[in-house]
């Protein structure tokens, strides 16, 4: 395994004695409009840029749009096939000014501009999951593997017109379409110099990290001081398989994970937790944030932290050391 | 005679063929709408923030869901 970073890892007697860091998060407190439109129904995906925070809804088929502090300003698309319409969208990504959108029911990614003009679009031939652009001419997709013909590839490099330039990453398939899909839950982040990193959401503590063109340039675990949690999935004949998670949701910010911790829940369950971890370059614990709520999805940017609680409300925060 | 046996056999075929092929194809086409309604099913349950437990739940519905759909082909 080719390690990457210099880290805690490869410093450990002197790193191990350092307490990772401590972090509150402070609530902004939001201007609100009355705004039927700004109510978000399933938000599944959410980024930044210097100016306003982009929520990708599922259930509205649209993109709400609202100020850095909260208020909300417009929405873009809505339900269908034509351009700028979206059916069932599942991840969002900015750069350049530009959306890129994983349009999962239409089966193809759509770019459009920040007011929601439509750009361009390309078919792909899965169930898209995740979408990220390196560059204009490079957008990684991640689809969600169906297992209707055993292991696929998960990674999907295509260049700005939609043209198929490489697969990678094989599904993780043993014939259990539940625990298959639970296994095959994956973020992408953009990395420095065209790379992207792959952290896995569960089943593993390895981040890949591979170039513009899919290939393997390295590995790094995250630091056994993070711990992941593991739930017991039913499986068929009464039996039960192990799941452990690693992330229920993250975020990548100045090359810093940021991986919001599962949280057990009272009915034992493991759903979205309130404590953030944030993962250095090297995989050693660089602080802990504790939030007042359980957050489904998080963005950050700097000090800032977007996110979505469990009433899919918008929730800002800004980080403060403790 | 031979011919006239050979043609009647390629009639026969052909007619066959034409006669099963709709059906198969309009089958074809059912269990397209099963998957894809069956992915969508899969993508909303995969997106839900409900637990890992409800979410296996959610997964098997949809499953169940696309065995009664193939069933009915």
């Amino acid at each position: 395994m080719l390690a990457i970073g210099l880290g805690c890892h490869n410093q450990a007697a002197v790193c191990r004695q350092v307490s990772p860091l401590q972090y509150a998060a402070r609530e902004v407190r939001r201007e609100t409009r009355v705004d039927s439109r700004s109510f978000l129904s399933r938000p599944v995906a959410l980024v930044c840029d210097e100016t306003r925070v982009f929520i990708l809804d599922m259930d509205d088929d649209d993109i709400k749009v609202f100020s850095r502090s909260g208020v909300f300003e417009y929405t873009i698309g809505r339900k269908g096939q034509g351009p700028g319409e979206l059916h069932l969208p599942s991840s969002l990504d900015i750069l350049g000014g530009r959306l890129y959108v994983a349009d999962s029911a239409n089966r193809r990614v759509q770019v459009l501009d920040t007011k929601g003009g439509y750009i361009s679009s390309f078919s792909v031939s899965f169930s898209p999951q995740r979408v990220m652009a390196l560059e204009p001419d490079r957008i990684v997709v991640l689809s969600l593997p169906s297992g209707r013909e055993g292991q696929e590839k998960v990674l999907h490099g295509f260049d700005g017109k939609g043209q198929l330039l490489w697969e990678a990453g094989d599904s993780y398939f043993s014939r259990d379409s539940v625990y298959d899909l639970m296994r095959n839950r994956w973020f992408i982040f953009r990395a420095p110099g065209g790379e992207f990193l792959l952290v896995p959401g569960a089943d593993g503590r390895i981040i890949r990290r591979l170039d513009a063109d899919g290939a393997l340039l390295g590995e790094t675990e995250v630091t056994g001081k993070y711990l992941s949690q593991a739930v017991e999935i039913p499986a068929g004949g009464g039996k039960k398989r192990t799941l452990r998670t690693l992330c229920w949701n993250c975020a990548s910010d100045r090359e810093k994970l940021f991986l919001l911790v599962p949280e057990r829940t009272d009915d034992g369950d493991l759903g979205p937790g309130k404590t953030i971890a944030v993962i250095d370059k090297a995989g050693g614990l660089e602080a802990t944030i504790a939030v007042p709520e359980r957050l489904t999805r998080i963005a950050v940017d700097g000090n800032t932290l977007f996110s979505i609680d469990i009433d899919s409300g918008l929730r800002i925060f800004k980080l403060e050391p403790r | 005679m031979k011919r006239a046996i050979a043609l009647t056999l390629a009639a026969v075929f052909f007619l066959s063929a034409f006669l099963w092929l709709p059906q198969s194809s309009a089958a074809a086409t059912q269990a397209d709408v099963c998957y894809n309604s069956w992915e969508a099913c899969r993508t909303r349950a995969f997106a839900s923030d409900e637990g890992i437990l409800r979410t296996a739940l959610m997964l098997t519905v949809c499953d169940l869901a696309l065995g009664r759909c193939l069933l009915r082909i």
